[in-house]
């Protein structure tokens, strides 16, 4: 078993102390509030050695989230080509120069969703084009638009370009062909100075397509924990405490949603839904009802019977008082317990979701798993990076979950 | 125990009926007008178009009819509009006092009426059936008509001439349809309008193929064989009293019975499901046991990291990695062996064991791992639980050997709760695997019912969810009997 977080925690412990010091005649300085919180941290983070590294990793990746909001690669300027934003494109002159600065190999200065809008304004796209030099396909293909067999076919034709037959991938053939130009040869490059983990087959840098996939990652996963976590808690406090047909009902509806399949469920609701995060976390948060709901009920109705809850009884407390003064401070520790645990489980199950098309819109981490498949035998890079990057996410919560229940509830060991 | 039994299957029908409610909700917000799709497939395959052929005579047969319960004879010249005695006079067997015998057949008349043929043939409109009588007769000189409560009918065995030919215009006006209707169906290259040249005056012959405008599938006659043009009040009971009785609607897009579409997804799923749980046990099992007796050495942390780690990676990526692993030109040149996704006999076991293995093992494994690593930690955990009890004691101070003490004193215990997780991980498994069956194309319950759903076909997908959410039900109850055969302690009161 474990120890507990510290002396601070335990007010018979800090009476004695009390006692003590007045004896002694010393001044005693107690930790209270936010400093006895500290103490609890600190004592967490030296007894808890794999939880302190799951709060690390789960710092990290809220520090890097939070720094890739904003333009330019945000505050922190790690989302180096932000390819979320739609860029306005107002003149031929701003579109001439994104393309001749494709062109020239300043890909740093060019994100893939700026050339998308220059190629869907077909009136600046062909103008601009002209300027330039660069023709039509190849920044179709650049943008993952064109397969690489038809682009190879319309360089025989029209550039009269010859292909090397002798290369086995129609990649490997349009990077023999194309080596001087930047928009064929950005496509699928393995990690080098300039892309640290390489680009994927739109040519967006690996990298900052992997910071920003952690913060849908993160938003989702918190606030469908956080909303289904608060559903269950008010659901088991409800059920717990008035017990009958209230319970009986509750409970028979969140049986119904627990037997569906959870990714069938999900299936369920984002096919009649809106492809947004709202509608993902949403349907998230309704499976996280249910096994809240039966953690809380089972600790409420425990408590129920405890003598300071009749004492409350006795002296006329109501239902609704003794609810939230005497029941719902007291299950704070389980309450912490399932969320840090739920919000693993639910990272997971959005990168599952997004990697079958049916999650956002946004970069997400299962897509760019999912767009990665199929190249993955000469570029496993976008595959990897993002899996990794998941992995390493959900390690962070899940042991801190882990450690957070041997510490604050052990009766919750073997709930999952 | 029988009591708590009892009450366990009796709150499976309450919650039973919402899971079947939560899906007809559900699937009636599905957004993508199927019968639209439907429509268009039809329209595509050419099949709304139904060919009609100009019938130019007719074999006229016995006018028959077959006796149910609660048929006189009386009745019967009533409903025929005939005399007792006609009806004697064609039957041998019968006098006017018989009784008539459910089931039997008698004649009515030895022919058909004229006035029937007419309106079967669409001589003309049913409100002038004398004027397709009288074409009749004129039409068919040679035959000798009778005549039967006053009307005329043809003897049977005689082959009537309906019409010598007809045109769209004759057809238009017997059909009640606008002239324009038929020559819009039969647009060019249709069989009765193969170059163009057909107008709604010229003759066409008996035998001639055309498509009749009054037999096309259109929105509304689909939505009618389909049973959704009801209110959704009427369409929710006919649902649920179908779904009690076991009775599912066919497939909207292929008419093919859906437990037939559920029966065949099942077997792939379950190759799938218990191959992953084959090697989730016999990774975790020893793998967790291990862990528990070399308890904070080395050993154990090694695992335990491994576990955690393998709770947090997601199946699908672990599979896709591993796809990049065997794959030729992956990291090894010409690849470890070849997945066979296309391949039907690879699909079973019974057909093709090379195949099965090539195709199954990979997303077995990837699905296995994570379900491994969960059920390795409760091991362990439960394991160290016991271990720590008396009894064990006990049986380490007679000097029993380690291998006795675990495998005959602790380990039955411990595996009470490993049973619980294992339970509700089959469960997961077989409907929770859509995402490795799509990754290795197999056609399972999974990857059957993502193509359900963007084809919106709502019965296939409520007959396999139903299915899917009884098997989730009945797994659970099975988990909490067998606690208490396995751990006598348990009770159910």
């Amino acid at each position: 078993m474990s120890q507990q977080p510290g002396a601070s925690q335990q007010p018979d412990q800090g009476q004695q102390l009390d006692e003590f010091a007045a004896a002694e005649g010393l001044q005693v300085d107690q930790a209270t509030g936010l400093r006895r919180w500290l103490v609890g941290f600190r004592q967490f983070m030296s007894s808890k050695r794999l939880g302190a590294a799951g709060v690390v990793i789960v710092v990290l990746w809220s520090v890097i989230a939070v720094g890739t909001v904003g333009d330019d690669g945000g505050w922190l300027g790690i989302g180096r080509y932000d390819s979320r934003d739609v860029f306005e494109i107002a003149s031929v002159s701003y579109a001439d120069d994104k393309l001749a600065n494709a062109l020239d190999g300043l890909s740093a200065d060019v994100s893939a969703s700026e050339l998308r809008a220059i190629v869907s304004d077909p009136d600046i796209f062909e103008e601009a084009a002209s300027n330039v030099g660069v023709e039509h396909e190849m920044v179709e293909y650049a943008l993952g638009r064109v397969e690489a067999g038809d682009l190879i076919d319309w360089l025989v034709r029209e550039q009269q370009i010859e292909i090397d037959d002798g290369v086995i991938s129609d990649h490997d053939r349009l990077l023999a062909a194309g080596t001087d130009n930047p928009l064929i040869t950005a496509s699928l490059l393995g990690p080098s100075g300039k892309h640290w983990f390489g680009t994927d087959r739109a040519g967006h840098d690996l990298f900052s397509r992997v910071t920003e996939g952690a913060r849908l990652s993160l938003y989702i996963g918190f606030f469908a924990t956080l909303i289904g976590v608060a559903a269950g808690t008010v659901t088991g406090l409800v059920s717990g405490s008035l017990g009958g047909s209230v319970d009986l009902i509750i409970n028979r509806i969140l049986d119904a949603v627990q037997s569906f399949p959870p990714i069938a469920f999900l299936l369920l609701i984002a096919s009649i839904t809106d492809p947004s995060a709202l509608w993902v976390t949403l349907s998230l948060s309704v499976l996280g009802i249910a096994p809240t709901n039966r953690i809380v009920r089972g600790s409420v109705i425990q408590i129920r019977e405890m003598p300071y809850v009749e004492a409350a009884r006795t002296i006329g407390a109501t239902s609704s008082r003794i609810m939230s003064f005497h029941i719902l401070p007291n299950i704070f520790a389980p309450l912490i317990v399932i969320f840090s645990i739920t919000i693993g489980a639910f990272i997971l199950a959005e990168a599952a979701l997004s990697f079958l098309g049916l999650g956002t819109l946004d970069v997400s981490w299962g897509k760019m798993i999912a767009d990665g498949r199929q190249f993955i035998v000469y570029s496993p890079w976008t595959s990897l990076w993002a899996g990794l990057a998941l992995t390493s996410l959900v390690f962070g919560f899940n042991v801190l979950g882990d450690a957070l229940r041997d510490v604050l509830d052990p009766r919750l060991r073997g709930s999952r | 125990m029988q009591k708590y039994l009892i009450r366990r299957i009796i709150l499976v029908i309450p919650t039973l009926w919402l899971v079947i409610s939560i899906l007809f909700l559900v699937l009636n917000a599905l957004p993508g007008d199927y019968v639209t799709i439907k429509l268009a497939n039809l329209e595509a395959s050419g099949a709304t178009k139904i060919e009609a052929e100009i019938v130019g005579e007719v074999e006229v047969e016995r006018t028959l009819h077959r006796v149910v319960g609660g048929d006189t004879l009386d009745t019967l010249a009533l409903k025929y509009g005939v005399g007792v005695a006609d009806i004697v006079a064609n039957n041998r067997s019968l006098d006017a006092d018989s009784e008539l015998r459910p089931g039997s057949t008698i004649v009515i008349i030895d022919g058909q009426l004229l006035s029937s043929i007419s309106r079967t043939a669409r001589l003309a409109l049913p409100e002038n059936t004398e004027d397709g009588v009288a074409l009749l007769v004129e039409r068919n000189p040679d035959v000798e008509f009778g005549t039967f409560a006053g009307e005329l009918f043809a003897p049977a065995g005689v082959t009537l001439t309906l019409r010598e030919s007809t045109t769209l215009r004759e057809l238009a006006v017997v059909n009640r349809v606008g002239p324009d209707d038929y020559m819009n169906v039969n647009e060019e290259g249709t069989p009765a309008n193969e170059d163009g040249s057909l107008t709604i005056d010229t003759p066409l012959l008996p035998g001639q193929k055309f498509i009749s405008p009054t037999r096309e599938i259109t929105e509304a006659s689909i939505k009618n064989q389909l049973g959704i043009d009801k209110p959704l009040g009427t369409q929710y009971l006919e649902y649920l009293w179908d779904t009690i009785r076991f009775q599912f609607r066919p497939s909207f897009q292929t008419n093919e019975p859906s437990m037939d579409i559920f029966l065949r997804s099942l077997p792939r799923s379950l190759h799938l499901t218990v191959y992953a749980l084959i090697v989730a046990v016999v990774v975790a099992l020893p793998v967790g046991i291990l862990s528990a007796m070399r308890q904070d050495q080395w050993v154990d942390y090694a695992l335990r990291g491994f576990a955690i780690l393998a709770l947090a990676a997601p199946a699908f990526w672990i599979a896709t990695m591993m796809i990049f692993v065997v794959s030729p030109g992956g990291i090894f040149e010409g690849g470890l062996w070849s997945i066979p996704l296309t391949e039907e006999s690879a699909r079973s076991i019974f057909t093709s064991v090379d195949g099965f293995f090539a195709l199954y093992t990979i997303p077995a494994v990837a699905g296995g791992i994570a379900a491994g690593a969960g059920l390795m930690r409760i091991t362990r955990s439960e394991l160290l639980e016991v271990l720590r009890q008396d009894y064990v004691r006990t049986a380490w101070s007679k000097g029993l050997r380690e291998r006795s003490v675990i495998r005959r004193h602790a380990l039955r215990n411990a595996l009470v709760p490993v049973l619980s997780v294992f339970g509700l991980q089959l469960a997961a498994l077989v409907g929770g695997n859509i995402i490795l069956e799509i990754l290795f194309n197999i056609p399972g319950i999974g990857l059957m019912l993502i193509q359900r759903l963007y084809q919106a076909d709502i019965p296939v997908i409520q007959t396999a969810v139903f299915f899917l959410a009884l098997f989730v039900i009945i797994v659970n109850i099975v988990i909490d009997i067998s606690y208490a055969l396995i751990d006598p302690r348990i009770r159910y009161d």
